[in-house]
């Protein structure tokens, strides 16, 4: 909940000193968005890359663990283009903002970049509202429904912010689970987020 | 915005690479979360130097809470249905035995 805390006040400060400045460039700001960008995906790529290691320690529990964030990727869009029919948003908004899964910082800008700065400012808050979600959603499935169920509100969250929550509220096969689920949707959100912008 | 995916990759091949130590890594989440809050600040700017977009503020959030709610119990749903065709402790249990 701290790290929440951290997120908005991060971004109100922005908003506060984007309201207090007498002229933002937004072609410069774009510009250094994306070299920053650059530098953070570099460090999560590393990150990833090193992880791999992981993947083959829990070669055991078989190929059918990608049937996780598979369904967790199919479902978000899914349920997503729901929204296209409850609000007026076209079907490639909800999908670029569903595509997120929880990675608010990543999507936003990837969304601010590719599509608008207002899907990106909806992106940012749903995928926070997600990661929010999550932490309430993930006890009470893992008590009511199963433990793999947790994993899914988490989106590609569940490698990194959820990840405690999931360990504490299920079991170590699961925690390794959750944590490769958010692996691949981490990997898949900056190929999905370009993709569905230039193919709808 | 191909340098976003180029910097992705080449951080993959330096990770899987065994250049980097454990430490490192440790210290990398740091930096990498330092990183994530200026990327946050600019977004911020990006907005509130956005006079349009602050006016509808509440709008966009109330579509943000509804596509994060849905796609959030998309996910759980789809993640269910699997779940029930498919036995993954089960499935766990006997490698573990094999092993």
């Amino acid at each position: 909940m701290r790290m929440i805390g951290c997120i908005m006040s991060a971004v109100l400060a922005g908003i506060a000193l984007g309201w207090m400045l007498p002229s933002v460039n937004p072609e410069v700001l774009d510009q250094v968005i994306t070299d920053v960008l650059a530098v953070m995906l570099f460090g999560v790529g590393i990150s990833i890359g090193y992880n791999r290691r992981e993947l083959v320690k829990i070669k055991a529990v078989g190929w059918r663990i990608v049937l996780v964030p598979g369904a967790i990727a199919g479902g978000s869009l899914l349920g997503a283009s729901i929204g296209s029919m409850l609000l007026d948003m076209s079907l490639k908004e909800v999908l670029l903002v569903g595509a997120g899964f929880g990675w608010y910082s990543l999507s936003s800008v990837l969304i601010t970049q590719l599509y608008s700065a207002e899907l990106g400012a909806i992106a940012f808050l749903a995928n926070v509202f997600r990661e929010l979600m999550a932490f309430v959603l993930i006890p009470f499935l893992a008590i009511h429904i199963g433990k793999i169920v947790a994993i899914a509100p988490g989106g590609a969250t569940t490698m990194d912010s959820t990840l405690p929550i999931i360990a504490k509220m299920t079991d170590t096969p699961t925690a390794m689970i959750a944590f490769v689920s958010g692996l691949i949707l981490t990997t898949m959100v900056p190929f999905l987020i370009p993709l569905l912008v230039a193919i709808s | 915005m191909e340098i976003v995916i180029i910097s992705l990759l080449a951080g993959c091949l330096l990770g899987a690479s065994n250049v980097i130590s454990e430490k490192w890594i440790g210290r990398l989440d740091q930096i990498v979360m330092a990183i994530v809050f200026v990327l946050l600040i600019a977004v911020g700017i990006g907005i509130g130097s956005n006079r349009e977009l602050i006016g509808n503020l509440t709008l966009l959030g109330y579509k943000a809470i509804v596509v994060a709610g849905i796609s959030t119990i998309g996910s759980v749903l789809a993640l269910w249905f699997v779940v029930l065709k498919v036995d993954f402790f089960q499935h766990h249990k006997k490698e573990e035995e094999q092993l």
